[in-house]
């Protein structure tokens, strides 16, 4: 026994309310990224130590509105409300959309949970004129209320105090009770009265989730001696416009609470320059125009130059290739040297000079300046207005805005962006992004590769470019033509253009990092096993020459036969094999290879994460799709390049 | 008049939901609207954008018709 009281307090809110910002604050940062069972969502859990006495566990969830859930996240946070018995919930919400948020507070009382209202982000609040007299609101709603700005840690010591009297049950909650009109009152208090059993939540609530058809709430009641009859009475309603009858309900009680306890200043205009800048990010030629910044700057420049660039070649170049790795293969020789096993460590694929060298030197640089962009983007409130302005365009291939996260992703790791997915709400949507991602995105590591390969002259990028757009959006249209199911729907909120606060940026950077290190660095160790084992049974070699076939069909080298077959393992290993063998390539070979490698099946990651996403059968269906595709792709962009004398 | 149909920075309230369609019913409810909500319409293209509260949200035609306003 450590002496310390354990409790566990759950953070539950809209996205884009500031909750994981609230949540590294509160947790420090120790805190650990795990799937819930089951399901592919992200739960985020920390611990912390609170004075000398108490240990808290702080469980971050996915965005949620309502109690009735849309999404499978929302699904999740709705089984953890049920399932984890949190001794707190902390209901984090947007200051100045407090209209809109607290309909949920209500529900969350009603179901009669321990919950603190967090009202976050008060400083835009107070920026638009607006006060909200947090102490009366308390006394109204009979729960503890508190006013937080977590980017700036501002609120924080209170809210942790407020906590800890929830937790040793020192708070005296005098919850409002939330009245609807009375035939609704009427229904709730009949369907209330046969549960008989005892419930996480309140039996009013089980009963106002069953009136609007809630699947979950079914489930969880299938043991009552009244189920048939409780599902006699619930058959016969219009669970649609009961829906919006409730939803309306709680709307109106919370108008009432806000209306006395908010207050109208005078109202501040926010500066010029924001307000150009917020207007023109989604202007829809403005917009676009901000898309090919965003590509120029942030990933030909940024991720290319500096990262792929820089970075690389000090790393790569400066500390393995002149100090590392002569000493390795030194080292090596002199202990195992003429035997096989000096390969398995040294040498030409070897483990330390081949799977550790590219973990760190190629692949690491040029993540870190990928994901540092994205972070950048993502909290600037950028990356929402780019789902906005291309939604659109995504439409005509069967796409919504929302998923330009998990294909901007992909820029990054594949692998990452195909789990992303999950946040699609339609499984044809996730089928389709999952589809484009294998084909036709090329993550960091390919990219860093493909930009310095062609980086110095733009004719080839602009080539590559088109190619591997063109290949994009006839996939995409044809897809969308032929799979069924409907296209998607877009609603996304967009929030006031912010400037990023760099510790938090720093610190998405460097989780996202991590889980892409540990993800990676064993793989890039398995795989440099891997290809030792094929190499000295001579499986290797028979793949090889097949795959030299297609590659001297499009005009290439028979060595790229190899590249291809690495470029499965890691997509970047394939792209990193090209990178050494720049020197001997004509400009159409150098062209054709590098767009072949692009489209090419994505690495061994990804096509495990498509298994398990996905299924077995769809995921061997693109599979066996995209290879022939790539090379045949290739073929014809030679033929092309060739005798347009182009290049 | 459907929510496609108003005028830029227009006030309007809403009047009506679309029942037909439940997840559509869904989402527009979680944003916050429902019948008496006052809504200020900013723009059409790329995609429909208003002010709800203090929240704008981009929406695309296909929810924008399920919601019936009239100017206030």
């Amino acid at each position: 026994m450590t002496g310390f009281k354990q409790y566990k307090v759950l953070l539950i809110g809209n996205p884009n309310v500031g909750k994981s910002a609230l949540f590294y604050r509160l947790s420090g940062k120790y805190v650990s990224v795990s799937n819930y069972p089951g399901t592919t969502v992200d739960i985020t859990r920390g611990k912390c130590k609170i004075g000398g006495h108490h240990e808290v566990e702080f469980i971050d969830t996915p965005g949620f509105y309502n109690l009735i859930t849309i999404t499978e996240e929302e699904a999740v946070t709705k089984k953890i409300l049920l399932t984890e018995l949190p001794d707190v919930v902390l209901h984090v919400i947007d200051a100045k959309n407090i209209e809109r948020m607290l309909p949920l507070t209500l529900q969350l009382i009603e179901a009669g949970f321990p919950v603190i209202l967090v009202l976050n982000m008060f400083d835009e609040l107070k920026h638009r004129g607006l006060d909200i007299q947090t102490a009366h609101l308390e006394h109204d709603l009979g729960i503890p209320i508190v006013a937080t700005v977590a980017t700036k840690g501002i609120g924080i010591e209170n809210l942790i105090s407020r906590i800890i009297s929830v937790c040793e049950k020192r708070y005296n909650y005098q919850r409002i009770e939330v009245k609807h009109p009375p035939q609704l009152e009427n229904l709730i208090e009949n369907i209330g009265e046969l549960i008989t059993l005892d419930y996480p939540i309140s039996k009013r609530s089980l009963a106002i989730l069953l009136i609007q058809g809630d699947r979950d709430i079914y489930e969880l009641i299938r043991g009552e001696r009244n189920y048939d009859l409780i599902k006699k009475i619930l058959e016969n309603l219009d669970s649609g416009s009961l829906k919006l009858e409730i939803a309306k309900s709680y709307h109106q009680n919370g108008i009432n609470f806000i209306s006395e306890n908010i207050i109208r200043k005078d109202i501040s205009e926010s500066s010029a320059i924001k307000g150009f800048l917020d207007k023109i990010t989604i202007h829809p030629l403005g917009g676009l125009f901000g898309v090919i910044l965003i590509l120029y700057f942030g990933f030909y420049k940024f991720v290319g130059g500096f990262g792929a660039g820089v970075l690389v070649d000090l790393i790569e170049g400066n500390l393995f290739e002149d100090i590392i790795n002569p000493h390795i293969n030194q080292f090596f020789n002199s202990i195992m040297g003429g035997t096989i096993f000096f390969d398995l460590f040294a040498g030409d694929y070897g483990v330390i000079t081949l799977g550790i060298r590219y973990a760190l030197a190629i692949v690491l640089p040029v993540v870190f300046s990928f994901f540092l962009m994205f972070s950048i983007l993502e909290d600037s409130g950028y990356l929402v207005r780019l789902s906005m302005v291309l939604d659109n365009m995504l439409k005509k291939i069967g796409l919504s805005g929302r998923s330009v996260i998990p294909l901007i992703l992909g820029l990054g790791c594949g692998t990452m962006a195909t789990v992303v997915t999950r946040t699609l709400e339609t499984v044809r949507e996730r089928y389709l992004v999952t589809f484009l991602l294998a084909l036709t995105i090329p993550c960091a590591a390919q990219l860093g590769v493909i930009l310095g390969l062609l980086g110095e002259n733009f004719l080839y990028m602009i080539i590559w470019f088109f190619s591997i757009l063109s290949v994009f959006i006839f996939s995409g249209l044809i897809l969308n033509r032929y799979l069924k199911g409907r296209p998607a729907t877009f609603f996304m909120e967009i929030p006031p253009l912010r400037i990023p606060i760099m510790g938090n940026v720093l610190m998405k950077t460097f989780s996202r990092l991590k889980w892409y290190a540990l993800e990676v660095i064993p793989i890039f160790i398995y795989i440099s096993v891997f290809i030792w084992v094929g190499k000295i049974t001579k499986i290797f070699d028979l793949l090889v020459q097949l795959l030299a076939y297609p590659a001297r069909w499009a005009g290439l080298p028979d060595k790229m036969g190899e590249i291809f077959l690495y470029g499965f393992f890691r997509r970047d290993f394939g792209a990193a094999g090209l990178f050494d063998l720049q020197d001997s390539l004509t400009p159409i070979q150098k062209v054709v290879s590098v767009v072949i490698l692009t489209l090419f099946v994505p690495c061994v990651a990804q096509f495990s994460v498509m298994i398990k996403e996905r299924g077995v059968k769809d995921a061997v269906l693109i599979f066996m799709f995209v290879i022939p595709f790539a090379f045949l792709f290739g073929i014809l962009l030679n033929l092309i390049l060739s005798l347009g004398g182009i290049l | 008049m459907k929510l496609t149909e108003c005028n830029l920075n227009g006030i309007y309230v809403v009047e009506s939901i679309d029942l037909s369609d439940k997840d559509s019913l869904s989402k527009i409810s979680a944003m916050g609207i429902l019948p008496g909500t006052e809504i200020i319409f900013l723009q059409k293209k790329p995609t429909l954008l208003f002010q709800v509260y203090n929240s704008r949200f981009a929406i695309d035609n296909y929810l924008g018709e399920k919601i019936n306003v009239r100017p206030l």
